[in-house]
């Protein structure tokens, strides 16, 4: 948002109070000049942006202190797991329907193929059946 | 916004009238007492939208492509796109959540697998004029908020804050207790919770004040109140006495 044309030397104190002593993040480079050229030449405005950097600093730090607890807990890893796990049945469901299709193609294929095996005249033989003549009697042909 | 429908005001909390080039422009305010509606991804896609469409910084606008091209490789089934987008931004929002909680735990975990989850779910409808983080954040804020109302559900937000109002000058005491880690942390715990939000997002997660103010679902004039009100209580606990 731009401030330019509302800015005066006693209106930075002000925005020092919004925006930090961070220059680099003011909203606009002409803003952060006015401040800068303030601070410069009022030694009021430069105490106001030291005790705002002062601040920024300390939450700088406290910041720092929050990733360090958040990297010691392993929470990244949970939350990691967690979301791609719940992510994850849409990919497994392909997967095993995949799985599923594969084998029951594989099983037509082998049935269909020792089907078509055992029905080849070549794998057909004579088989002769001997009837035993005390159980069943002689054969007509020996009686003749 | 973000590309995803943006969330409807809090309930129990001030509606401000949209500023002109407000996103939130168009949308039906709604009020309730007390309590909170908690933000389905369905229900925000259909609300229509708030997104930075008025950035005319071409880095915005680039890393808006970015993330709109990110967004389309997830609902395509990219899951390796959303491990990044999990990877990247789940320290950052883990940050923000425990400072909005002012816990460290498993609420704040909860709350980030539940934005990310969203985000993932509702891939498919992103619009192409918003930021991931910024969604992101958005999201993580509303959930955080439906905690801290299950904590307090009697207070309304705004009671938090008036007994702090505070517009005299901040002091000329140095800030002794800044280099004390721990004391910052306290202090930023005991702001109330607007203005600790406005703090975080601002200091901690590096929002522009435009991105930060879409989080909040207020204007950027608002926000910027809020944060140097905060940044002055701040100076105020911290340049006491032990």
């Amino acid at each position: 948002m731009e401030k330019i044309e509302h800015t005066t030397p006693e209106t930075i104190p002000g925005m020092i109070d919004v925006y930090g002593g961070d220059l680099s993040r003011w909203p606009g480079r002409e803003l952060a000049r006015r401040a800068a050229e303030a601070a410069l030449a009022d030694r009021t405005v430069r105490g106001t942006l030291d005790r705002a950097r002062v601040l920024d600093r300390g939450l700088a730090a406290a910041r720092a202190g929050i990733d360090a607890e958040i990297a010691a807990s392993g929470a990244v890893g949970r939350v990691r797991k967690a979301v791609l796990s719940a992510t994850r049945p849409r990919l497994f469901g392909r997967l095993q329907w995949a799985a599923a299709i594969s084998v029951i193609v594989c099983g037509a294929g082998l049935g269909s193929w020792s089907d078509l095996r055992l029905a080849q005249p070549e794998a057909l033989s004579e088989v002769a059946i001997v009837v035993d003549p005390i159980v069943f009697g002689p054969l007509e042909s020996d009686l003749r | 916004m973000s590309g995803l429908a943006l969330p409807l005001p809090l309930t129990g909390e001030r509606t401000l009238p949209p500023p002109e080039r407000s996103p939130l422009r168009g949308l039906r305010a709604r009020r309730s007492v007390i309590g909170y509606r908690r933000l389905g991804a369905a229900m925000a896609s259909l609300r229509g939208r708030a997104g930075l469409k008025h950035t005319d910084d071409p880095l915005d606008r680039q890393r808006i492509r970015a993330d709109q091209e990110l967004m389309a490789a997830i609902a395509g089934g990219n899951d390796a796109a959303f491990a990044r987008v999990v990877d990247e931004l789940s320290p950052r929002l883990l940050r923000f959540a425990r400072g909005i909680l002012s816990a460290d735990g498993a609420e704040a975990e909860e709350v980030v697998q539940e934005a990310l989850l969203r985000l993932w779910q509702n891939a498919g409808a992103w619009q192409p004029n918003g930021r991931v983080s910024t969604w992101l954040h958005q999201v993580a804020y509303r959930l955080c908020i439906d905690i801290l109302r299950r904590r307090r559900p009697s207070v309304p937000i705004e009671d938090m804050e008036s007994g702090l109002e505070d517009d005299t000058p901040s002091p000329d005491a140095g800030l002794e207790r800044a280099d004390d880690i721990r004391a910052v942390r306290q202090a930023i715990d005991r702001l109330p919770e607007r203005q600790r939000t406005a703090l975080l997002l601002f200091h901690f997660q590096d929002l522009s004040q435009s991105e930060a103010a879409i989080v909040m679902g207020v204007g950027e004039s608002a926000f910027e109140s809020l944060l140097a009100r905060a940044r002055r209580h701040l100076k105020t606990w911290l340049s006491e006495e032990r």
